[in-house]
């Protein structure tokens, strides 16, 4: 095979180009993840009745499908039901005004949040009943025994998880071509459409996977490693 | 003063507490004895609203709370009147052992942060500690840890403290050290209520000894009556079993 270096080059500025909608779809499914992850844990872990049920049933569907299939479903549904929901709120906007980033979001959130709520759950679940005991016992409440002493071990088991499951969904942001929309991989494979040169965009998509991927690793290890002192030696 | 009423508590058919009624005085050391599932721990931790009885009525100071009606801020507030130390020390894994004595007092009990410290440093020197300040309880032994543990329970100073069997986690050899520092601190007049199976530090220490049995006490008087001239067939055998001699043959 014949390898062309300029080709790679090419690709690779163009993949570079794209970093921002590959971080930005990351960084904002993450914290979404995050946010409701959180509560869905909480509600499975402290089986809230009723509520836990309903995030049962809500964890069990999202773990289950391919995440090609949410981002076409969604984006099917977006493009078919967008402009009578919006003019059912009120609101002026219609599908053309809308980015398919959101679409893209919006779809990659949920299994997003299904699987950081299974991570933070066993997390919770790592915590041994004594430590709440204890806050209670020093008088503490649920919620100060939970932010000062529950949450910071938590963390410590569940960073490590959280670094996995962040480059897995920068990843899986990928498949956004499926809805329209350009990231770091089909942002590579722009050129190759031209001049036939895949396995040099597939390259340089992989050296720029492998940079973020570098980087997030980094992030994470350093925050295990600030948050985790108190596993450490002697002082 | 502290006194529980008839409590009732069972988990299931099971019943583990069967209406008990303990009436501490101040400064009064009691001692629990029992077998497993006499419903000893159960009883304190009932105290504690760790366990949530099913019925009957606790009384600390001025203040009574029936035990199966209290709301979240009766429960905070008894809880402050009461400290507990575990079987297995339960330390904030994540905290110093200064940090560990200092958060029940700045954050449950609003104490200003240079006062906490100070409190929490005589009460760690008190228990021979005074060079651990900053040590996490990853980096303490396991006798080291129980220490920290009862420090934690002695700087809050609270109208009784629990101890729920806090020695059998323990290494043999650090029972010892454990048990002395108990005794030093019943000395000074603190009010505890003792879970435990070392017999003969029940009878050092006590001012009162219960014995329970079945979720119902048996008997209960001073050492000497409970220990040494028990009345009932029950606590005979439980104590002949426990204080049998062992012969060693190596």
């Amino acid at each position: 095979m014949n390898i062309k270096p300029e080709l790679i080059w090419e690709a690779f500025k163009s993949a570079v180009s794209y970093i921002p909608i590959t971080l930005l779809i990351t960084l904002v499914v993450v914290v979404i993840g995050l946010l409701f992850g959180i509560i869905v844990a909480a509600i499975r872990t402290y089986r809230v009745p009723v509520l836990s049920h309903a995030a049962d049933g809500f964890v069990i569907i999202f773990k289950a499908m391919p995440i090609n299939l949410i981002l076409v479903v969604s984006s099917l549904l977006f493009v078919t039901h967008f402009n009578s929901i919006a003019s059912f709120l009120h609101l002026t906007v219609t599908v053309r005004d809308v980015s398919r980033i959101y679409v893209g979001i919006f779809a990659l959130s949920f299994p997003a949040i299904a699987q950081m709520s299974e991570f933070i759950r066993g997390s919770l679940l790592s915590v041994d009943r004594g430590q709440y005991e204890a806050g209670y016992t020093v008088g503490l409440t649920f919620l100060q025994t939970f932010r000062r002493i529950i949450l910071p071990q938590m963390m410590l088991v569940f960073v490590p998880s959280l670094t996995g499951i962040v480059i897995a969904l920068m990843k899986a942001t990928s498949l956004v071509i499926l809805i329209g929309v350009v990231d770091v991989m089909n942002g590579a494979l722009k050129y190759a459409n031209l001049y036939f040169s895949y396995f040099e965009a597939y390259l340089a998509a992989a050296l720029v996977y492998w940079g973020l991927s570098l980087v997030i690793e980094f992030l994470g290890k350093s925050v295990e490693k600030s948050i985790g002192r108190y596993r450490g030696d002697p002082a | 003063m502290i006194e529980i009423k008839n409590i009732h508590k069972s988990y299931g058919k099971n019943k583990i507490l069967n209406g008990v009624d303990v009436h501490v005085d101040e400064g009064e050391v009691v001692v629990i004895l029992g077998a497993s599932g006499s419903g000893k721990t159960t009883l304190l931790r009932s105290i504690s609203f760790l366990e949530s009885a099913d019925q009957g009525t606790l009384t600390i100071g001025e203040r009574t709370v029936e035990l199966n009606k209290a709301k979240k801020r009766d429960i905070v507030a008894f809880r402050k009147k009461t400290a507990f130390v575990f079987q297995n020390h339960n330390l904030f894994n994540n905290r110093t052992a200064l940090e560990n004595v200092t958060e029940g007092l700045i954050v449950g009990r609003k104490m200003p942060k240079a006062e906490a410290v100070e409190i929490a440093k005589n009460a760690l020197a008190k228990v021979g500690l005074a060079d651990r300040h900053d040590y996490y309880p990853s980096q303490l032994s396991g006798g080291q840890q129980q220490r920290v543990g009862i420090a934690r329970a002695v700087a809050l100073s609270p109208e009784v403290i629990l101890f729920d069997e806090p020695t059998s986690a323990l290494d043999p050899e650090l029972i010892g050290e454990t048990l002395s520092l108990i005794k030093k601190i019943a000395q000074e007049g603190i009010t505890m209520m003792i879970v435990t199976h070392e017999i003969s530090f029940a009878y050092d220490v006590a001012s009162k000894v219960i014995f329970m049995d079945g979720g119902v006490i048996v008997e209960e008087g001073t050492p000497d009556e409970v220990l040494v001239r028990p009345k009932e067939e029950r606590t005979r055998q439980f104590l002949k079993r426990i204080l049998k001699p062992v012969e060693f043959n190596i």
